[in-house]
């Protein structure tokens, strides 16, 4: 391991060995990350897992017990000394908003702005940024749900901060505003290029905004990896359920592959002897057999999942796309079909 | 327009008026009730005719107008400064044992300001606690602290109060987020607080302001105390030998009190609906090497506002009790002397609130139930009554007494004193009237109409007891007024009838020390449980 330290000199933010404590409670436990410069990354675990509290701390608004901050070569925190957050150059986007309910949409995008003659050009740029040209004169309390979040955004990107951090932005919205202002923040801050960290409790939130995500549970970081390795293969058992369906049955480790209740499954790397096998529903396959019982389905429309009961009633989750061909009680087989997976110790 | 609800039982109605006709002619006697003694303020001023003209305009007007308003602006904004201070450091900020303070620093409202005011002279007195404890030190004692610096000192200490609770209510319901996202954007913690905290907490600092202002306007004992000519002394010294300059004099006052009191609900605090949950979790502006001047100003507004007062009145007390004599003819205390001022005082306030709490509730349910403006110009009556001062509503009480032909039965009787006494309080009682109303569910009442309940079964089944905790709320506030009332009592108690406050009060004039000490002592301690009962304890930004 590198025994010095990454300062963050090309732009990332770094935080080393940051540890937080709320009285008794450790929120934030010896935590290292790296967020690179110019791309999204997401924050993603239960509630209560510290992921806000680790945000804060980059925010300044906490101080750390140990540990330190940096980004750009500078250092922003240490328990000695916390550049205070209005020094920082950061926005930041709070779950409620936080949008200030005496001024106009306008004056709250141009809180963080110098006074000048740039300055009402800059705001109405922020705001059709966010799609929301020509509110400048409204009242944030006259706002939904959703333009309150776009105000909130462009009230922190509107000067120009090198870091954005978002706490649950899209928490309190419904379900398919959630998803229609999630894809747009994606592509946008995508398009601007800015160093981002994104914080979601959702998997799916996670996956479509972070270029790499980051897994907290009880203050500390259990993996670091882009959506698709962090899905494909996940370092333990609680992250391999926590971002996806999965199914972890026993298993003898080989070499290439584990020998499991389906089969013989493929490894990336090779398992240990006694082990715990990941299968995605997604990745078995139905035949016609005598071993499982096919005890619950649920029709999606795009594609199906089955409940199966073994004989020593184990239970596996198949999803298999298209309608259902077996009907509760058929009995059926089970085979693995796909990509080579992970195997846990036991 | 919405509809009138459906009115069961009551069959009469009365085009263009909501309820019940039998319970507006009940609320219209008792609001003319209450609109008597500033109708005879009125009317006296009339029927003096050219007398009142001419002392309108008399430089006999002038001073003591001038003297009440300097003193109402002074002290409203001191206590405007120090409420906000205090509101912000205790809400906001990383001052030590702010739990704490959040508790005490309302507490000097347990202090009836006169006490406040004689505590302050007890002390620099000859052989008070002020002589022993700065002459070893080798410091003099100032010989006499009064007029209008005097005034000001105690009215600050005593009133702040008045703005702490609604800022401190107002900046705990601010979600913390604002100003996090304010220093996110480059702010500083000043000015967040000018830009971001003062914007949203500055109407509930001019109401409380308001009120401190009506307060000060009001005030009788301690500018009294400390030789201060306000209208309200001139309208007490003026009463017996000069009436027609004492109500000419009190019309000035009433009407300087309700354009207070009207400026006060024109510009009701408003809160700003919030986007988000209230809070006092999050950020504290670290106040560095600020910490220890904080807390000393924390110390000094609560110190001087209640330690002190109390402090120096059980030590007059207290030092009575042992019988120690220094010099003056009574510094010894007979306790069992107490005992009547202490009945005296219990009935008064018992009996002037359970009147209080019946003769408000035909209107709390006017107002509540059925609305409209009539029933919000009966209200209008009743907490105009509370902006009047005291010392007004005893003196017209008392001269009409005297005056009107037939009424003379109840001249200095204790009828009278507390029929002053419902009128002066009696909006605290219909505020929370109106809440105990509010709570009863109309479906609740006929659900039981339907079970076969008759009017009489449902108030004593239903309504009452869903309704009593606020009513005893309402009674226990007007208690509380009751007990600290100095000058209506002075102007309207029957010959004899010596309650605590008065004896305080005569006691201090006569120099009886030890005395004023232990009666302000019984008196502050019984307050002090009640405000704590009734108002600190269910102090919002404590929640």
């Amino acid at each position: 391991m590198d025994p010095r330290p990454s300062d963050g000199a090309a732009g990332d933010l770094v935080t080393n060995g940051l540890s937080f404590s709320y009285g008794d409670v450790r929120a934030v436990d010896d935590v290292s990350v790296t967020v690179p410069a110019g791309t999204v990354t997401a924050l993603l675990g239960p509630s209560g897992c510290g992921k806000t509290t680790l945000l804060r701390l980059i925010a300044g608004l906490e101080r750390p017990d140990k540990g330190a901050i940096h980004t750009g070569g500078e250092t922003l925190s240490t328990p000695d000394r916390v550049t205070p957050p209005e020094k920082r150059r950061i926005g930041m986007v709070f779950q409620e908003g936080a949008l200030f309910p005496h001024l106009s949409v306008a004056e709250n995008v141009a809180f963080g702005l110098p006074r000048g003659p740039e300055r009402e050009r800059d705001v109405e740029q922020a705001l059709e940024l966010v799609g929301l040209a020509g509110m400048g004169k409204r009242s944030p309390t006259s706002l939904s749900g959703g333009q309150r979040q776009r105000v909130a955004l462009a009230r922190a990107l509107a000067p120009g901060p090198d870091v954005l951090l978002l706490d649950e932005p899209f928490a309190n919205l419904d379900p398919a505003l959630r998803v229609e202002l999630r894809t747009e923040v994606a592509s946008l801050l995508r398009a601007l290029g800015i160093t981002s960290v994104f914080v979601t409790h959702d998997q799916e939130e996670a996956f479509v905004m972070g270029a790499q995500v980051i897994v907290m549970r009880d203050g500390r970081v259990l993996q670091s990896a882009p959506p698709s390795e962090l899905y494909s293969r996940p370092t333990n058992r609680w992250v391999a359920s926590f971002v996806g369906e999965a199914n972890v049955v026993p298993g003898q480790g080989g070499a290439e592959a584990a020998e499991t209740i389906v089969g013989s499954v493929p490894l990336v790397e090779a398992g240990p002897k006694t082990c715990e096998v990941l299968l995605r529903p997604e990745h078995l396959a139905l035949d016609a057999g005598e071993s499982w019982e096919v005890e619950e389905l649920e029709f999606y429309g795009h594609d199906t999942l089955y409940v199966l009961k073994g004989e020593h009633g184990e239970k596996l989750m198949v999803r298999a796309s298209g309608a259902p061909r077996f009907v509760n009680g058929d009995r059926t087989s089970v085979r693995y079909d796909g990509p080579p997976t992970v195997a846990f110790e036991a | 327009m919405l509809r009138a609800p459906a009115v069961i039982g009551a069959t009469k109605r009365v085009a263009g008026i909501r309820g019940p006709l039998w319970l507006w002619v009940v609320a219209l006697i008792i609001a003319a009730l209450f609109a008597v003694p500033v109708g005879y303020l009125v009317v006296r001023n009339i029927t003096e005719g050219s007398a009142t003209l001419d002392v309108l305009f008399s430089r006999e007007i002038a001073a003591p107008l001038v003297n009440t308003l300097v003193l109402a602006v002074a002290v409203s904004a001191a206590t405007a400064a120090v409420g906000t201070l205090l509101a912000w450091l205790t809400m906001r900020t990383d001052l030590p044992l702010r739990g704490a303070w959040r508790v005490i620093c309302p507490l000097p409202l347990v202090l009836p300001s006169f006490v406040a005011g004689a505590a302050l002279l007890a002390a620099i007195s000859p052989g008070g606690l002020a002589e022993e404890v700065l002459n070893p030190l080798g410091f003099g004692v100032p010989a006499r602290i009064e007029g209008f610096w005097g005034s000001f000192a105690v009215l600050v200490a005593v009133s702040y109060p008045y703005v702490y609770l609604p800022a401190a209510a107002r900046i705990g319901g601010l979600p913390p987020s604002l100003e996090e996202a304010s220093r996110m954007l480059g702010e500083g913690g000043l000015g967040t607080f000018r830009r971001i905290v003062w914007p949203q907490v500055r109407s509930a600092v001019q109401a409380g302001t308001l009120l401190v202002f009506l307060y000060v306007v009001s005030e009788f004992g301690v500018v009294k105390l400390m030789g201060y000519e306000t209208l309200s002394t001139n309208v007490f010294v003026n009463r017996l030998y000069n009436a027609p300059l004492a109500f000419a004099l009190g019309l000035i006052l009433a009407v300087v009190a309700l354009a207070v009191a009207g400026l006060e609900r024109t510009s009701a605090s408003r809160s700003l609906a919030q986007l988000a949950p209230g809070g006092t979790r999050g950020r504290r502006v670290a106040l560095g090497p600020w910490k220890a001047p904080a807390t000393l100003a924390a110390v000094i507004a609560v110190g001087s506002g209640l330690l002190a007062p109390v402090l120096v009145l059980a030590w007059w007390g207290f030092r009575g009790l042992a019988g120690e004599g220094s010099g003056f003819d009574r510094t010894s205390v007979d306790v069992s002397a107490l005992g009547g001022p202490v009945l005296n005082t219990v009935i008064a306030a018992v009996v002037t609130a359970a009147v209080a709490v019946v003769v408000v509730l035909p209107l709390a349910y006017l107002t509540t139930r059925y609305g409209g403006r009539a029933a919000g110009a009966v209200h209008t009556v009743v907490a105009g009554s509370f902006a009047v001062p005291g010392l007004l509503i005893a003196l017209a009480v008392v001269f009409m007494a005297l005056k009107v032909p037939g009424l003379g039965f109840l001249y200095l009787s204790l009828p009278l004193l507390v029929f002053a006494y419902v009128v002066h309080f009696g909006v605290q009682a219909l505020r929370s009237a109106e809440v105990g109303v509010a709570t009863v569910d109309r479906r609740l009442e006929e659900a039981a109409q339907m079970l076969g309940a008759g009017r009489l079964r449902r108030l004593l089944r239903i309504e009452a007891p869903l309704m009593a905790p606020a009513l005893a709320a309402g009674g226990g506030l007007v208690l509380l007024s009751t007990m600290k009332e100095l000058p209506a009592t002075l102007l309207a108690a029957p010959v004899g009838f010596e309650t605590l406050a008065t004896r305080i009060w005569n006691a201090e004039e006569d120099g009886f020390l030890a005395d004023m000490g232990m009666a302000s002592v019984i008196l502050v301690a019984v307050s002090a449980v009640l405000t704590w009962l009734l108002v600190i304890r269910n102090a919002e930004h404590l929640r």
